[in-house]
């Protein structure tokens, strides 16, 4: 064959291939539906969690729109209200089950519904995985040092004998932080009880402490999970009514991605790039792309105050104090988003000194994780086939 | 005739100038359009909006500016300085400012009365990814076009 007839068939079949990938440019098919024509919707809601919950989705037409506006009003909004109700550790007068359960003297067998039910049992197999570094047994802890509802507002005043004038710049009696921590390991003594009339859990009977004659009883803080617990559900909601295609955030901390119907350059097709705020910067420092998985973050620059350079912030360590353990935040890509929140409050409690956190990520299936550890300066570690967005040192796991 | 052009073309070189060009031409386009569609693009912000309690208020497009929707004309005021533009939005939850950063294509929520943290004003400035949000006042910032791309922290 001629150099010029092969210089030609060449030319020929780049041209080709280039029209065909132009042509096929203007449809956009993601796991076989072209959703070129897709519309892009974003629902909001502040009325929960003292956060945003945002459904995005993307839907065929203005018929399946309608549908998710319906089911929005239907059933996310109810299901959050539920969830929300269900998980608050106190409500005044006591509507939900969390609340019931720390209201409770010791020894006392609690009423709850379903989702407190499952809760609780999710939140016993990680405290038992993680040896303790997850916790939900903090509620007194968050409150001693100043995490809960009444501090947020100007309002505040010192009503516990433990308080004080500015929980911000005052730290809290010792006594206090080790009976509280005494208190949480009582946690593991909860026992969960089902059968034809209901759920139930029961407070060990051991589940107070008493301080200067004043007692108190075992109260566990769900807020975290919560967000994790209705990101799930609703996301599996949406699967179940038909939108394959979007992604559901509660308070940008719990996410769960399906589909992405938007168009992807780079062979991406259906994925979304996820992004992780970079705490120091600004902006984000790491970028993944995946679909249809959970991805929950926790971290102490968010929800903390510092008192002499050292940061204390809404996550108790086992020790009764707010962790310091250089994880400034930690990410965690799973197939649930309350599990993963639950694994990314343990891993910051865990730290990065011998590599706790990161061998214990790395020992869960089906998981990837992505953290800043700081000592002299910071450094990402991750197993994560990601973007390192900001130039951070970085230790592969 | 044709028979004398094909014996012209098959007695001529490999190569003429002209077919090198169109050669060249057609590799160009084509290598262009393969880039086109099979490399990421980065763009940064186009634009953005900002929504009350999920009801827009308005979108502000870097190429062409700032459109208020009707039901908020009172409630926004522009004020320009430090390169930029200043949105400030009123509504009945509070008060809530914004800086638009027009050489860098960003936008950055600079106050609020909304809380005593004050959580809206620590968010990363939005220059393509993700949202602002200041949940007290029920202020939400989104790139147009599109869900805004997930964003965790």
């Amino acid at each position: 064959m001629s150099k010029k007839r092969t210089a030609f068939i060449l030319t020929a079949l780049l041209a080709l291939v280039a029209v065909v990938i132009s042509a096929a440019g203007c449809s956009y098919v993601v796991d076989g539906v072209d959703v070129s024509g897709y519309i892009p919707v974003t629902l909001t809601t502040y009325a929960r969690f003292d956060c945003e919950t945002a459904v995005n989705v993307y839907v065929a037409d203005d018929g399946e729109k309608e549908r998710l506006f319906a089911l929005w009003n239907d059933e996310i909004l109810p299901l959050l209200a539920e969830v929300e109700t269900s998980l608050s550790c106190y409500s005044d007068p006591i509507e939900g089950a969390i609340a019931r359960f720390n209201a409770a003297a010791p020894g006392e067998r609690v009423r709850l519904d379903e989702c407190a039910y499952e809760a609780i049992e999710m939140c016993l197999r990680v405290y038992r995985e993680t040896d303790g570094a997850f916790n939900p047994a903090t509620a007194r802890s968050l409150d001693l040092w100043g995490f809960t509802d009444r501090f947020l507002s100007d309002g505040y005043a010192p009503v516990e004998a433990y308080d004080r004038a500015d929980p911000h710049t005052q730290l809290p009696e010792p006594k206090y932080i080790s009976a509280f921590a005494e208190l949480a390991e009582k946690f593991g003594g909860v026992t969960l009880q089902e059968d034809e009339s209901g759920f139930y859990a029961i407070k060990p009977e051991d589940g107070s402490v008493t301080v200067d004659g004043a007692d108190y009883s075992l109260a566990l803080e769900l807020g975290g999970i919560g967000k994790g617990i209705a990101a799930d559900e609703i996301a599996s909601l949406l699967v179940e009514r038909g939108f394959k295609y979007g992604y559901v955030s509660v308070g940008g901390s719990s996410l769960v991605m399906l589909a992405n119907a938007a168009r992807m350059t780079g062979g991406n097709t259906g994925l979304f790039d996820v992004s992780v705020v970079d705490p120091y910067k600004g902006g984000h420092y790491y970028r993944h792309y995946c679909r249809d998985i959970a991805v929950s973050t926790s971290g102490n620059y968010r929800n903390s105050y510092s008192i002499d350079g050292r940061v204390y912030s809404h996550i108790i360590g086992r020790d009764g104090v707010p962790y310091d353990t250089g994880v400034v935040t930690a990410s965690l890509f799973g197939p649930s988003a309350a599990l993963c929140d639950a694994y990314t409050t343990a891993m910051c409690v865990m730290g990065m000194a011998d590599g706790e956190a990161a061998a214990f990520a790395s020992k869960l299936k089906n998981y990837g994780y992505v953290l800043i550890y700081e000592t002299n300066e910071p450094t990402i570690h991750t197993n994560l086939s990601g973007e390192n967005l900001r130039g951070y040192a970085e230790v592969r796991g | 005739m044709s028979g004398k052009v094909f014996s012209r073309v098959r007695g001529g070189g490999f190569f003429k100038r002209a077919d090198i060009v169109v050669y060249a031409l057609i590799a160009v386009v084509a290598i262009v359009l393969l880039l086109v569609f099979l490399l990421p693009s980065d763009e940064g912000l186009s634009g953005f909006e900002i929504t009350y309690d999920g009801a827009t208020v308005l979108t502000y497009d870097f190429d062409d500016g700032l459109m208020v929707k009707d039901a908020f004309r009172d409630a926004v005021v522009t004020t320009e300085g430090d390169g930029g533009l200043y949105l400030t939005v009123t509504t009945a939850d509070g008060v809530n400012t914004c800086f638009v950063d027009l050489g860098e294509r960003s936008v950055k929520m600079t106050d609020a009365d909304c809380s005593v943290s004050k959580d809206c004003t620590y968010m990363p400035a939005l220059d393509g990814d993700g949202a602002i949000v200041c949940v007290p006042n029920r202020i939400r910032i989104v790139p147009v076009g599109g869900i805004s791309a997930p964003v965790t922290g």
